[in-house]
């Protein structure tokens, strides 16, 4: 399967997708970019770009059980897929090689 | 505390916006970070958050889909090309329009303004209007429960009396499934701990509640043997009511609870908002049938069920007709005239929603005349950039696309008063929604919500771009039309100017007119609702105990709810003696009702006698009183005689009038001995004649109470109608002694109680409350409407005269006298606000106002627009002297 490259915003999704403990929905996705690169992300950019892996087949998406906490309502939980991998892996060989070879200091 | 809840109006939003399949589970996520943040950092920060959220999903989202297909799978977020509506819009426009508004401090402020506050108004009464006729009632399938109302065609009206066609249609209607009746009552429950507390309820056939598909938050609901002959009596009671009475107390089902002067087992609680038919809180079986009554006789009742399964409205209707029919040929006498009518339950259809439709129309105006004067403002503006339009013309720019950019900048402004106009309504209408029912002394119907809906927020977005076209696509067409070729001739000075001449005398004239009429009106309406201060230092209302007086039905026998007979003089006597008794209470005294609380005139009529041409007509308030309601009350007696204990008894008609209305009907003539009628009271009522035996100073409670003077007061009859107003003026702090006369009433008669007991000044605060509200609305209004008209006048005036600059100094160059030009200026502002104040003072004659008082405000306006309009003229006209001559010839 063949894939334009991933964006700048859709690497950070996939990588806080991987790095979130527990269950991985929007918020706690948005939280870990957050986190991480110490700004803050339109929350609308990131569940539309869910939606975008999802649609490539980089990432698989379900509901979960309903949580009392939400009013009984439940959580659209999301692991990434093979793909989803390979396109990240994939990536970094790309920018890895863009930088080889380069020192670049302040 | 109550939990922070998320703005509705934005789930809403973002319901629609959002993909169907995705919709719930982002509103879930964000309602999980609304309570996060609410708990970090407050209620309204967090509310603001989640608005923008459901802004930027809103936005994304429709981005999104919008997307051809390719460049949405693609990879690229964000930075593609800006993108151009129709090639004519553009960002850059706003951006102009957000400079624009900077640049002109005081229009922008005018403007918006002027426009939040018509917006606000037009808001909060779509949204009020959207609620009464078509509101979404939050039950399951409500669309499908459905209303049926005998309608009498003689009379015009619906006839609640329904209770032999309820039977009927119960055997025979099909398309209409679990039909059930509702007889709407007040009750009166007594708490443990002694207080007797009236609720709103409803005697309710037991098929009702499965009808509904509501479930009760404890216990059960009412089953068909509870409406049984002979049943035990039981009752359920909504959610509030169970907090109020009981304390929200969970092992409550089962209790006996004191209902009227019966018992009745509490067996269920209502869930929170559910308040069937309307706003009741209590449900007792109804238990009635039709062989209790005869037809067309019994209850009132609302009569209601559920459309079956595949079965349409207009199928029903069509079957009822046919029942309807063959009741006429049965029952002659009484179903001739009577046609059964479905309609979708709590849902207006026909006149009402003709008349809310044109009540929209009247706020869309208003909004319109607020544009149309802001618009005058931005057309001063920009023919100041005339220039600027020129050029940009020069350089190719399509007379669309500076229409467009003119349009977008007004948009900008429009927008922003949108924006505030609406935060104002929400707020507002739920303050106000508050305050009118607390004054209408009632519940408001359970399907009433105040929260914005996504409705509104279309109807705001529609509204600001009716406003901004009025604002910005009128005054642009103006501007870039024919004169704007000879502006292109001679760029830089000279040629033909952008002119007002006649429009602008016809603007300035209308807008003085409007000035001079409805200010005063204002001014005058808002007076009348002064709460009289003179009264309120004269009259105690904090010491002053008032409640209802009345006798209960026992509602579990199965008779009719509410208050069965009134109380007798013997009752009163009786009372009296025990209260004055007691420590604490002063004196006691009784009227037929609180005066001025929703309190209706009726006709009068007066009988001249000789010397008077005509005899003399119009409306008033009446009330019955006691013998010592004056003396109790503090009202002296400035002629004739008061009211004594045997003019109830003596069958002669005798009545007191109060010395407001003496005057302002009799105008200083006597009043003792003329004969009073009120004409419009049914059959021999309407024929007899009172006469006035007395003239009482008017009683400061009456002056005090709600701006609702009354003016004819007449003996409390020994048997008085169903309710009797109790006052207890009283030595110490009152609110100790409310247990206390609960106590004494009981004792006087076990089925007499008193209801809604406390302080008169407690009765009235809502009221006053409503009326310090309207002044201030009507004052913001119309301070509004002056400021803006003012402002309009000022930028016409000035404008005109500016124009003339060059002209006015190179006649002063060729040696006119300063005089001579600053008459000629002067003149022409004097006769476009003389010609207004005419007409504005002829429209206000026509309408009210006749007195001195009027005059002074009407001379006072004018004189105000006056001084406005000559400022005006005198700034650049005294700057257009002082160029040297020279220096114009020069220019020129």
């Amino acid at each position: 399967m063949s894939h334009q490259g991933l964006g700048e915003f859709e690497q950070m999704v996939l990588l806080a997708i991987l790095q979130v403990k527990g269950e991985v929905y929007g918020v706690p996705i948005v939280d870990e970019i957050e986190r991480r690169t110490g700004r803050s992300v339109s929350r609308a950019a990131v569940y539309v770009t869910l939606r975008r892996l999802e649609s490539k087949g980089l990432i698989a998406s379900w509901l979960g059980d309903p949580v009392a906490e939400r009013g009984g309502k439940a959580r659209r939980l999301v692991r990434v897929e093979p793909e989803g991998f390979a396109a990240l892996r994939e990536s970094r060989r790309v920018m890895d090689r863009m930088w080889s070879g380069l020192e670049v200091s302040q | 505390m109550k939990r922070a809840e998320p703005p509705r109006a934005a789930q809403r939003l973002l319901m629609r916006a959002l993909p169907e399949d995705a919709g719930d589970a982002i509103v879930a996520d964000l309602d999980e970070v609304f309570v996060r943040r609410a708990e970090e950092r407050g209620a309204v920060r967090a509310r603001l958050w989640y608005w923008r959220e459901a802004l930027s999903f809103s936005g994304r989202f429709l981005r999104e889909r919008m997307r051809p297909g390719r460049e949405r799978e693609g990879a690229p977020e964000v930075d593609g090309p800006r993108r151009r509506w129709g090639g004519a819009f553009s960002w850059l426009d706003v951006k102009l329009g957000g400079r624009m508004l900077a640049k002109s401090p005081g229009l922008t402020a005018v403007g918006v303004l002027g426009m939040a506050v018509a917006i606000a108004l037009a808001t909060s009464w779509w949204q009020f209007s959207r609620n009464l006729i078509d509101p979404r009632i939050d039950l399951d399938d409500a669309d499908r429960i459905v209303r049926i109302r005998n309608w009498d065609v003689s009379a015009g009206g619906p006839d609640p009396r329904s209770l032999h066609d309820y039977e009927l249609w119960r055997r025979e209607v099909r398309t209409i499934e679990q039909l059930s009746a509702a007889a709407p009552g007040e009750f009166r429950l007594r708490t443990p701990d002694g207080r007797v507390v009236s609720a709103v309820g409803a005697r309710l056939t037991p098929s009702a509640f499965p009808a509904l598909r509501v479930r009760p938050l404890l216990g059960r609901t009412l089953l068909e043997e509870d409406a049984e002959a002979g049943a035990p009596p039981v009752i359920v009671i909504g959610h509030d009511l169970w907090q109020r009475l009981f304390d929200g107390d969970p092992g409550v089902v089962g209790r006996d609870v004191r209902v009227g002067t019966g018992t009745a087992t509490l067996i269920g609680v209502m869930p929170e908002g559910f308040g069937f038919p309307t706003n009741q809180e209590v449900w007792v079986p109804f238990r009635e049938s039709a062989l209790d009554h005869a037809r067309r006789e019994g209850p009132a009742l609302i009569v209601f069920g559920r459309l079956a399964a595949g079965v349409s409205l207009e199928e029903s209707q069509a079957e009822l007709t046919a029942v309807g029919q063959r009741a006429a040929a049965d029952f002659p006498l009484t179903n001739e005239n009577l046609q059964p009518r479905v309609t979708p339950f709590a849902k207006f259809q026909g006149f009402e929603v003709i008349v809310a439709g044109v009540a929209n129309l009247v706020f869309v105006l208003l909004l319109f005349v607020v544009c149309a004067n802001v618009g005058t403002l931005v057309y001063a503006r920009t023919v100041t950039r005339e220039n600027e339009i020129a050029l940009r013309t020069a350089l190719g720019a399509s007379r669309g696309r500076i229409v467009v950019q003119l349009f977008t900048e007004a948009l900008v402004l429009t927008t922003l008063a949108a924006v505030i106009g609406l935060l104002v309504a929400a707020r507002g209408l739920e303050w106000g929604m508050a305050l009118f029912w607390e004054v209408q002394q009632t519940r408001p119907p359970f399907w009433i919500d105040t929260s914005v809906s996504a409705s509104t927020a279309m109807y705001v977005a529609a509204l600001a771009l009716f406003g901004a076209a009025v604002i910005g696509i009128l005054p642009a067409l103006k501007a870039t039309g024919q004169r704007l070729r000879s502006r292109l001739a001679t760029p830089g000075g000279g040629g033909e100017t952008l002119r007002f001449g006649a429009v602008s005398t016809a603007v300035i004239v209308v807008q003085v007119a409007l000035c001079v009429a409805l200010v005063p009106l204002a001014v005058l309406r808002g007076q009348e609702l002064r709460p009289d201060r003179e009264a309120g230092e004269l009259f105690p209302a904090g010491a002053f105990l008032s409640g209802r007086l009345l006798r209960d039905a026992d509602p579990g026998a199965g008779a009719s709810a509410g208050p069965a007979a009134g109380t007798t003089t013997a009752h009163r006597q009786n009372l009296r003696r025990r209260l004055e008794a007691e420590g604490g209470i002063t004196a006691v005294t009784f009227s037929d009702r609180l005066p001025g609380m929703n309190h209706p005139t009726e006709a009068f009529r007066i009988d001249a006698g000789a010397g008077i041409a005509d005899s003399l007509t119009g409306r008033v308030r009446t009330l019955a009183v006691d013998p010592d309601f004056f003396d109790v009350m503090g009202a002296r007696i400035v002629a004739g005689r008061g009211l004594l204990p045997s003019d109830a008894e003596s069958g002669v008609d005798v009545l007191v009038i109060g010395s407001g209305f003496a005057e302002s009907v009799l105008g200083g003539r006597n009043a003792v001995g003329r004969l009073l009628q009120h004409p419009e009271r049914r059959d021999e009522e309407g024929k007899r004649w009172y006469e006035i035996v007395g003239v009482v100073e008017d009683p400061p409670i009456v002056r005090f109470g709600a701006g609702a003077y009354v003016g004819v007061y007449r003996p409390l009859p020994s048997r008085a109608q169903a309710v009797t107003q109790v006052y207890a003026r009283t030595s110490s702090t009152p609110h100790t002694l409310v247990p206390r006369i609960h106590d004494i009433v009981e004792s006087v008669d076990s089925d007499l109680v008193v209801d809604e007991l406390m302080t008169l000044e407690e009765t009235w605060h809502p009221v006053r409350r409503a009326d310090r509200f309207f002044v201030i609305a009507l004052a913001v209004v119309s301070g509004m409407a002056l400021l803006l008209s003012l402002a309009g006048i000022y930028a016409l005036m000035s404008f005109t005269v500016a124009q003339r600059v060059r002209e006015i100094a190179i006649r002063a160059a060729l040696g006119a006298h300063p005089r001579r030009i600053l008459l000629a200026i002067f003149s022409r502002a004097l006769m476009q606000i003389g010609a207004g104040v005419l007409a504005g003072g002829l429209l206000i004659s026509l309408v009210v106002i006749d007195d001195a008082e009027g005059a002074r405000i009407v001379a006072g306006v004018a004189a105000l627009v006056l001084t406005i309009g000559l400022l005006a003229c005198a700034v650049p006209a005294l700057r257009a002297l002082r160029i040297e001559p020279a220096d114009a010839l020069r220019e020129g």
